[in-house]
């Protein structure tokens, strides 16, 4: 299926590592000096590699704290990954529940806001905003504050100003489990429209009979790694099949499970990840390289750089002093 | 060089978004108030006043400055010292505390510090017409010299870019920035002339030190917007504060320019 449909995201490794109780200069220090090996890293993601197409909806599964919302934020531009690639064809658009909005301006307010900082003029905006506010269904709150709404209701605003925005691909962080029946069922018309306009959306949610109903890939996510990629059916029994065991288990086998994971996500280390890209067959040599490699800051300061930022240092001092002797 | 065009050129390719936010920002500050838009008006206007009071009928001050009234000497300075003051402070937090809602957004961080500028720019021109409008009443001459205002305009917005690209940048890096530079703006406030004439107060016998203490850029932008309305020199004639002034408001641009694009794509991890 993938063969006549476009490439939109393609990710290959990629991780993401959050310092482990280290203070803020500490972490300055780090981004500085890539080499440092420093204190404990927490592998939220431990090289997550993946291939999105066109008019794909991709749902992504894995019980809290397995690394969902990193690869959302990574996707999304928010974050950088540590190291890995990835190619996204498109502008991207998230959405989580409330997120971005403003509480003390009204909805109508919080439109104008958001599709301002999309780019969009006044004018568009004017001429888009009854649209938004039928599709939010709130009525006479969108000219309440926002911190007066439920967060059903502060979700129905952000869905509806986030898939007005027109985005390639669209980001859905759990925004649709607070919503009620017959939002969920626009929301989800909107989103078939989306597809069939061939927008690829991801979509995070806790419910598996929402995803079950909206998509078409599953990504399932267990403590940073990717343990199964597939059509929606397979994959959600999978991880149906898994829940359920999971839940078999006793509150302290519970426990130890998941320090154990915890623990193994600590444990995981640059070494192990080389060895892993290593012993994939699929990459060529110098893609495998290109990988492993740490995600460089931009480029330190250049010679003439220097040059510019001393001359000019001088300059004022000698001016100075020049100008308090003689005037 | 190659990192101030590169920020240089998001300023001007997102102009039209930064000027529309500023805009909205700007009003939506006062959509809770009962008398709205009017205080973007009313709270220089009210500042004006307060000084107005205090220093007009209290103090009772005299002008440093020959033939020239205390009053609208006092308000052009203060105006313009009280925009590059709020601006220079709002460039710190313009990108930390908005990091989650700007960072997915389709525009760059960078143009948050001007943004920020921009909002401030109103209440500025309010309080110089102001001041300006009172020198007329008091029967100042309209000349040539006014014309300047316009370079020194020119010139405070390109020294709050410059800072407020590293000012924004620092603070993301380094918490404890912000609250230094409070202490620092509460010590250059002295030394800006923006009540008094620093000369003044340092007496006769410290020529050195004053003039040393007046090349800072603050004092530069204060002292040039009231010499373009009650001065009788060209900003050119000013050689060495000048050459001090740009020379250091490039400075600060080299090395904000490069420590933005060295850690923007870690803003969200850091703050």
């Amino acid at each position: 299926m993938g063969e006549e449909h476009k490439l939109k995201v393609s990710a290959r490794y990629l991780t993401k590592t959050f310092d482990l109780g280290k203070s803020k200069s500490e972490k300055v220090r780090a981004i500085l000096n890539p080499l440092s090996k420093g204190p404990k890293k927490f592998w939220a993601l431990k090289g997550i590699s993946f291939d999105v197409y066109e008019g794909d909806v991709v749902g992504i599964v894995g019980v809290n704290g397995s690394g969902k919302s990193t690869l959302l934020n990574v996707l999304s531009g928010l974050l950088l990954p540590a190291s890995g690639t990835m190619k996204i064809d498109g502008e991207t658009s998230m959405l989580t529940v409330s997120a971005g909005l403003r509480a003390q301006l009204t909805g109508r307010e919080n439109i104008r806001l958001k599709s301002l900082m999309m780019g969009k003029t006044n004018k568009e905006i004017d001429n888009q905003m009854q649209e938004i506010i039928e599709f939010s269904d709130l009525g006479d709150f969108i000219d309440q504050p926002v911190k007066d709404y439920s967060s059903g209701m502060k979700s129905k605003l952000g869905f509806s100003i986030a898939v007005h925005q027109d985005p390639d691909i669209l980001i859905i962080d759990e925004a649709l489990s607070v919503g009620d029946q017959t939002f969920a069922q626009k929301a989800l018309a909107k989103m078939n429209e989306f597809k069939a306009q061939g927008k690829t959306i991801f979509f995070v949610s806790h419910s598996l009979q929402q995803v079950r109903q909206f998509t078409d890939k599953v990504m399932w996510i267990q403590y940073g790694d990717l343990k199964a990629i597939g059509k929606t059916a397979e994959i959600a029994d999978e991880y149906e099949k898994w829940t359920k065991w999971f839940n078999g288990q006793s509150k302290d086998e519970k426990k130890k499970y998941q320090e154990e994971q915890k623990a193994k996500q600590i444990a995981f280390s640059e070494e192990k990840l080389t060895r892993r890209v290593q012993s994939d067959e699929k990459l060529a040599m110098d893609e495998k390289q290109h990988i492993v490699s740490h995600i460089a800051v931009g480029d330190s300061m250049r010679p003439q750089t220097w040059g510019l930022l001393s001359l000019s240092i001088i300059g004022v001092l000698l001016f100075i002093y020049q100008y308090a002797m003689w005037g | 060089m190659k990192e101030i065009w590169l920020v240089l050129k998001e300023q001007f390719k997102y102009f039209p978004v930064m000027w529309r936010l500023a805009n909205y920002e700007k009003k939506a500050r006062y959509q809770n108030h009962a008398l709205g838009n009017f205080w973007l008006f009313l709270n220089p206007f009210m500042q004006v006043a307060t000084y107005w009071i205090v220093f007009g009928f209290g103090f009772n001050t005299q002008s440093p400055v020959k033939d020239v009234p205390y009053m609208p000497w006092l308000i052009i300075g203060l105006a313009t010292w009280l925009f590059i003051n709020t601006s220079f402070m709002d460039t710190t937090w313009s990108i930390s505390a908005n990091i989650w809602q700007i960072a997915r957004m389709k525009f760059p961080m960078s143009i948050m510090p001007m943004m920020r500028t921009i909002m401030n720019f109103n209440a500025f021109i309010y309080m110089l017409a102001i001041g300006v409008v009172m020198a007329m009443f008091y029967g100042l001459p309209v000349t040539w010299y006014w014309l300047q205002v316009i370079y020194y305009i020119f010139a405070a917005f390109v020294f709050l870019y410059a800072v407020g690209i590293f000012n924004a940048t620092v603070t993301v890096l380094l918490r404890d920035y912000q609250q230094i530079m409070q202490t620092v703006m509460r010590f250059i406030f002295w030394v800006s002339g923006a009540l008094f004439s620093v000369s003044d107060k340092f007496g006769a016998g410290h020529e050195r030190i004053v003039r040393a203490l007046e090349t800072n850029p603050f004092y530069y932008l204060v002292s040039g917007v009231r010499d373009a309305f009650f001065g009788h020199t060209w900003f050119w004639e000013n050689t060495y504060p000048t050459l001090i002034f740009w020379v250091f408001t490039f400075g600060v641009m080299l090395l904000g320019s490069h420590l933005h694009i060295k850690f923007r794509a870690y803003f969200a991890d850091l703050v």
